[in-house]
């Protein structure tokens, strides 16, 4: 049977100029939809990328901020507060090297006595009847370390950066902890400034945390579900080795409360209770030495001071990279850096306080001084008459901690790489500083110290 | 059987006025869309600066307990990122006799006390956070290629005064010093809770005196002869959007954020 045919009319196609202009309107219609669905998908990363690292840092921030404010500084001459950058030259024996990528700079070893609200109250081993635990002063460390979502004990890849918080339950502190802090009574130490002899005072005669955490095994309290009965168990708080199996308890995963954070930095914000000696404007950091201001404390990676460079101003070699050439260093401004070294300050003794409000590798905080290291004559600018003081006579206010989050994206992109090494750390650093640069979200909060009126 | 053929009217195509309906509803459909994307990052945003305020309060509350850790930025600081000088170096009224430092609390009280309303004498101060290390040092380029150089760039928060320059902090200023994301303008002025309170010492008995504040009343110059222990404040935040500060006082604006602080002597 032969199909009619279609009268000419509508037999024809279209058009050349109707297909255009079909095709131009469907390119335009497409062309919106794929610009509003790409602004869609970017404001998802976007807003993912935001609240996923904000939570974690709210998270860390959070617990650092109940814990700092109820921090312990009592003005009993004893060393209340510590911080060890890993792997610095000048940190102790037993402290352990840098995690992965991490600089020291950016996983400083915080620990304290407080009394945060969240602290054990029960003893986990007596449930019937509920037993209170005595006493409210809590030994607490905070590090960064890595870990694997997985839970793959000894899996090199897949590992993420994070935050560990470890906190001691009052009556582990009690017998354990504050003994070691109480051993050296401070009044056999000499007074620095009638003395004639400040080197004779050494911060290695008082005891710190470190003594506690870095110590023999000591008896905690397991409140994991893992444990049985929740009976005391012996544990390392801190191994210098990062591959020991099981961990050691500060890296335990119980302890783990915030992932993907690559840095944690921190300011020390002190009062000086140094004299008053020079007159605005003549100083060249406007807030040197003034009594009653604030004085920002900083770590840095590399101490210039003590390695000789003719490059000073503590802010300025903060956080320089190691990588770049000293004479190509830009100052970077965090308050005002200068080039040349401040005159050291003479104390009544003939000493001298040490110019720069850094540390390279350890600090050491009393309630009314804190003991950087690295406090060499000085002998570059000048004034080598007389040694300087151990310490810097600054009262702790404040903590300004800036934490470096890593965005989902960014964690994957590292967790892809750290498995196509088959490593937990990246051989070419360049590509963890890139993703550090493209991925890190920055939290910052100030936080004072009430205890030591800040 | 034959197929029905169309008639001449069912032939035609869509009329100049069809085609422009049907455009002009997909472009309003596309454009709803947008608007609605619009104000989702307007959201987003909002979110965000309110908890750039939050986080910048308790800086703000360290810094007016502090004052001399309030910078104090000129308009040399536009393009001069090192160029930066104190508060009571700023306005030397503050600390009248620096070889005499005055206390912290006399140094906010006389920068604060003529802030009568959240008007023309208000005090305005700017809260922001900043990364520490230049641009150019955290990533450079070497060899063609950008060569990142940080393993870390922290940020910290900074207050800082704009007196010197007719309270604006400018663009130019906010990029010498790596300032993250929007300022926060906060304007401070004197809290409510002074009201019915004596606030005056009587220089003869060092008694407070019979006179309670009220809302536009001068404060004693001098700290020595306020009578209260503290010093109640009112702060705003706003977002700063870099407009100048004839404009920005003027205008009515509703607050991100609004706190009392009390400063303690």
């Amino acid at each position: 049977m032969k199909t009619p045919s279609l009268p000419k009319a509508l037999r024809r196609g279209f058009t050349l100029l109707e297909v255009m202009v079909a095709t131009s309107i469907m390119v335009i219609i497409v062309l919106a939809v794929v610009t509003i669905a790409s602004d869609t998908f970017k404001a998802y990363d976007r807003a993912v990328a935001e609240l996923s690292t904000q939570s974690e840092a709210r998270g860390v921030l959070d617990a650092l901020e109940n814990d700092l404010q109820t921090a312990i500084l009592r003005p009993d001459g004893r060393c209340w507060m510590e911080v060890i950058l890993p792997g610095s030259p000048g940190a102790p024996a037993k402290a352990p090297q840098p995690i992965g990528n991490m600089k020291g700079l950016d996983q400083p070893i915080l620990m304290f006595f407080a009394s945060p609200p969240d602290r054990p109250r029960w003893n986990p081993a007596a449930l019937t009847p509920r037993q209170s635990l005595k006493g409210d002063v809590c030994a607490i460390s905070y590090r960064l370390g890595q870990r694997s979502p997985f839970d793959m004990p000894g899996e090199p890849i897949q590992q993420v950066y994070g935050v560990y918080r470890t906190i001691v339950d009052p009556e582990g502190t009690f017998t354990e902890a504050l003994p070691i802090i109480f051993k050296s009574p401070p009044s056999t130490e000499p007074n620095p400034e009638v003395a004639g002899n400040p080197l004779a005072w050494g911060p290695n005669s008082a005891p710190t945390p470190w003594d506690y955490w870095s110590g023999p095994a000591r008896m905690i309290s397991n409140y994991g579900a893992s444990d049985i009965g929740g009976q005391k168990q012996t544990k390392v708080l801190i191994d210098p080795s990062l591959t020991a199996n099981p961990p050691c308890w500060t890296l335990d995963d119980q302890n783990f409360i915030g992932s993907n954070v690559v840095a944690m930095n921190l300011t020390f914000w002190c009062t000086s209770s140094l004299p008053f000696t020079a007159v605005a404007p003549a100083l060249k950091d406007p807030v040197a030495r003034l009594p009653l201001s604030l004085r920002p404390v900083l770590p840095v990676e590399v101490d210039t001071f003590k390695f000789g460079s003719t490059l000073h101003g503590g802010y300025a070699g903060a956080f320089r990279s190691a990588t770049i050439p000293s004479s190509s260093t830009l100052a970077a401004p965090l308050r005002y850096a200068p080039l040349a070294m401040p005159v050291p300050v003479s104390m009544p003794s003939a000493a001298q306080v040490h110019p720069y409000d850094y540390f390279g590798s350890r600090l050491r905080i009393f309630a009314d001084r804190i003991y950087p290291d690295a406090l060499l004559t000085n002998t570059t600018s000048g004034v080598a008459t007389a040694a300087p003081l151990p310490y810097l006579p600054y009262s702790l206010k404040a903590v300004e901690v800036s934490l470096t989050v890593l965005t989902p994206e960014g964690s994957k992109e590292l967790r892809g790489l750290q498995q196509l090494g088959g490593k937990s750390k990246l051989d070419n650093s360049a590509d963890y500083r890139r993703i550090i640069n493209q991925h890190g979200r920055n939290y910052s909060r100030y936080i004072r110290l009430l205890a030591n009126g800040g | 059987m034959n197929t029905m053929r169309s008639s001449p009217s069912y032939r035609r195509g869509f009329s100049l006025v069809e085609v422009t309906l049907a455009i002009g509803i997909v472009g309003i459909a596309i454009m709803s869309l947008v608007g609605i994307l619009g104000s989702t990052f307007q959201q987003v945003d909002d979110i965000m600066q309110t908890n750039r305020a939050l986080a910048g309060v308790t800086r703000l509350v360290g810094a007016l307990e502090n004052p001399r850790s309030i910078l104090y930025l000129t308009p040399a600081a536009d393009t001069t990122a090192t160029n930066t000088t104190y508060l009571q170096q700023g306005i030397t009224t503050l600390d009248p006799d620096p070889a005499n430092p005055a206390s912290n609390f006399d140094l906010a009280y006389r920068l604060l006390a003529g802030a009568k309303d959240n008007g023309a004498t208000a005090v305005w101060l700017y809260v922001y956070e900043r990364k520490v290390v230049l641009a150019t040092s955290d990533a450079q380029v070497a060899g063609g290629n950008i060569q990142y150089n940080l393993s870390s760039n922290p940020s910290v928060m900074e207050v800082a005064s704009c007196k010197g320059n007719s309270d604006n902090f400018s663009p130019l200023a906010a990029g010498t010093r790596n300032v993250v994301g929007s300022p926060m303008r906060v304007r401070l002025s004197l809290s409510k809770l002074l009201v019915g309170q004596r606030f005056k010492l009587d220089v003869a008995t060092g008694e407070p005196n019979s006179a309670k504040w009220a809302t536009g009343v001068d404060l004693p110059v001098d700290p020595r002869q306020y009578a209260l222990a503290y010093l109640p404040v009112v702060a705003e935040f706003f977002p700063h959007d870099y407009v100048d500060s004839a404009i920005f006082k003027a205008r009515e604006e509703t607050p991100l954020l609004v706190q009392n602080i009390v400063i303690s002597r």
